[in-house]
């Protein structure tokens, strides 16, 4: 059996192990990303690559060495630098002597995205499986997203700090365990019990952030240093409503409503998209003023032009605080501390 | 009486201020590597008798300083510095803050911090730059703002960097520039590198603060006020803003709450014991701090996972 890995980005390695074993493939997870991951990657790559492409390197050095031969992205062909990742990285690896191959996942409108689909095998194995698996690695990914947004609401209400951290891990735990598509369409109410469990204490005001920049760097939390989840323990409720793989995945194809409305949103500040989310940044950012947020925090990697752009253009057209952050692997956690505290101060502060 | 704890990567400050935010007594130390030593001279300092109500801490060793005096409130350094500068001109628009190793700008509004920002990589727009020169060109920094203040004419030295600033200095002196020009062209130089990177596009608007350790140096003030063509006003104790901001936030908490846990002035006179060690259970390879007192450990930090943690 040929052995598939994947980055690490939030939870993929969970939602695509469904499929990719139904493709009869054994699936590698990628060691969870730490900084051993980052050190790897920032080693090899160029050192003004933008980082994701380091943490993504990293991923796949450690998964090659665990036993992976095929290394799958999402990509595509721009319109940033995220259009040279699967070369890159396919180099840099060349050179590294690791022999595995790099895949690169888009839909298939094109020649070569359907080429690649045609080599991992997805024209050949049993539709109905393939529709089956499918399904359950969809179904994964709801729940988690829901967890996730019911962590959002929580953290800023625990009485027991990083309650909700924990049960998040533990719903990973389960739902990665979990191959019955049935058992995992009742597992939504067992995951909003786990949730309502936790004790809170609802007698303060809170403060309301929207999240927006880079769709990796805010979903990977080990490179943006917990962001959203300090937000939430410094009494800010987060809104990720910008930003999620579901929302990636329907709003590239033009399927999402809300996305939509943001890229019509932006228009009259940017036309195209720049690449990243700068389009998302920069629509979604106006939308939480217009819902009366307190805040916007602007996640992006050091080296990203997309997102300066954005962040250029938001300087102008939003009135409400925007806390930028750039991540890089120099970047050290105190710093984003003091500034995620000193942030969540000035919006109380402003609300007193 | 309030007493305020800054712990920065150089200097550790600490002020005991009474109900009208008048400083009483107070302490400046260099950190020297050693903060803990340098927390417990400082409050050996500022040690009285009068009784202590509150206890506030900041700075990048907020932490540590907590951790030893047991504070009411743990505030990071821009919260503090804004509300210090605040009290202190009701209506500023802008603070400026060059300290050792980190820099800062704030902007308020009606008394409210509105906007920041702040460096942490580069050394160019801070105090360690002129330490650097200083030592450099074998002049002690204190008299570095009296010598810049006679020059006539200062050179101007390129510097986006302080590795640039020094080979260009170099070459400056060679020209035969005197020495007050040089340190003059210093100055502007820190202060440009200060406006382009920590500064960067934010509305400096008056009346500026200008605070920090830098600040009573006057080559500094005057380049900065020359380059933004406005005045700037340097408060009485710009060293010990950060402290100031700490003891009033102790101040504010301690309206709602009764009793200090202040653990009182005699841990000037404790011993606390600092153990570190590499977790190696996974690849995140943090490193772990333990502060123990007599046998008791008081906290531990730097694990991302939370195992280490002490349960509270
Ligand atoms: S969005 Fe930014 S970080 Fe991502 S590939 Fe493009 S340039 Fe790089
Ligand atoms: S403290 Fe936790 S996160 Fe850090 S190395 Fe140990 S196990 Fe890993």
């Amino acid at each position: 059996m040929i052995k598939v890995s994947v980055p690490n980005m939030n939870v993929v390695p969970i939602v695509v192990k469904p499929v990719f074993e139904e493709l009869g493939y054994e699936f590698i997870a990628p060691p969870k990303m730490s900084r051993k991951t980052i050190e790897e990657g920032a080693k090899y790559a160029p050192e003004f690559a933008c980082f994701p492409l380091k943490a993504v390197l990293g991923d796949f050095i450690l998964a090659s060495r665990k036993g992976a031969e095929y290394l799958v992205i999402f990509g595509g062909t721009g319109p940033c630098r995220f259009g040279w990742y699967g070369s890159t990285l396919q180099i840099i690896l060349k050179n590294l002597g690791i022999p595995a191959k790099v895949f690169v996942l888009d839909f298939p409108t094109e020649k070569w995205a359907r080429d690649t689909f045609s080599i991992l095998g997805i024209n050949g194995s049993s539709v109905k499986k393939l529709i089956h698996s499918g399904l359950i690695a969809l179904k994964k990914l709801r729940l988690i997203e829901l967890a996730q947004e019911l962590a959002r609401k929580i953290r800023p209400f625990e009485v027991k700090i990083g309650e909700s951290d924990k049960t998040l891990q533990k719903i990973y735990k389960i739902v990665d365990n979990e191959n019955s598509f049935i058992r995992l369409m009742k597992m939504k109410n067992e995951i909003k019990l786990m949730f309502e469990g936790i004790n809170k204490n609802s007698n303060h005001e809170l403060i309301r952030i929207g999240l927006v920049g880079e769709l990796y760097m805010c979903l990977q939390e080990e490179l943006n240093m917990w962001t959203e989840s300090k937000l939430g323990k410094l009494g800010a409720f987060v809104d990720r409503s910008a930003i999620g793989l579901w929302k990636y995945v329907t709003g590239d194809i033009g399927l999402n409503f809300a996305h939509r409305r943001a890229k019509r949103i932006a228009y009259p500040w940017l036309k195209w998209h720049a690449g990243g989310e700068s389009i998302y940044s920069i629509g979604y950012s106006l939308i939480f003023e217009r819902k009366g947020y307190d805040g916007v925090v602007h996640i992006s990697p050091l080296g990203c032009m997309p997102e300066i752009v954005a962040q250029t253009i938001m300087e102008k057209c939003v009135n409400i605080p925007i806390l930028n952050l750039v991540f890089d692997e120099h970047t050290g956690e105190t710093g984003v501390n003091t500034r995620l505290e000193a942030f969540c101060d000035l919006l109380k502060l402003r609300k007193e | 009486m309030w007493l305020g704890v800054d712990v920065g990567s150089v200097s550790v400050d600490t002020v005991l201020i009474n109900d009208k935010i008048e400083v009483f007594k107070s302490a400046y130390l260099l950190t020297a590597g050693m903060p803990i030593e340098a927390i417990k001279e400082g409050l050996r300092k500022s040690r009285d008798s009068v009784p202590v109500l509150g206890v506030g801490t900041t700075g990048s060793g907020r932490e540590l300083a907590a951790v030893l005096t047991n504070a009411d409130i743990v505030k990071n350094e821009i919260t503090a510095h804004a509300i210090a500068a605040a009290h202190f001109v009701p209506d500023v628009r802008t603070v400026i803050e060059i300290g050792g190793q980190d820099s800062k700008i704030i902007i308020l509004k009606d008394g409210i911090p509105v906007d920041f920002a702040m460096n942490t990589v580069c050394a160019a727009g801070t105090g360690s730059f002129l330490d650097h020169q200083a030592q450099r060109l074998g002049i002690p920094i204190e008299k570095f703002g009296q010598l810049a203040l006679q020059s006539k004419s200062p050179a101007r030295i390129a510097g986006r960097c302080t590795v640039f600033a020094e080979s260009d200095m170099i070459h400056k002196q060679q020209l035969g520039y005197g020495i007050e020009d040089i340190i003059a062209g210093l100055c502007k130089s820190l202060v440009r590198n200060y406006l382009v990177n920590v500064a960067k596009g934010k509305p400096i608007l008056p009346p500026i603060v200008f605070q920090g350790g830098v600040a009573s140096n006057e080559g500094i003030r005057k380049a900065l006020e020359e380059e933004l063509g406005m005045k700037v006003f340097v408060p009485t104790y710009n060293k010990l803003m950060g402290a100031i901001g700490a003891a009033m936030l102790a101040k504010k908490v301690m309206k709602d709450k009764r009793k200090t846990s202040f653990r009182g002035f005699d841990i000037c006179d404790m011993e606390f014991n600092t153990q570190s060690f590499i977790c190696e259970d996974c690849p995140n390879t943090c490193e772990i701090v333990k502060i123990s007192s007599n046998g008791k450990v008081l906290a531990t930090w730097g694990s991302r996972c939370g195992k280490w943690d002490l349960s509270k």
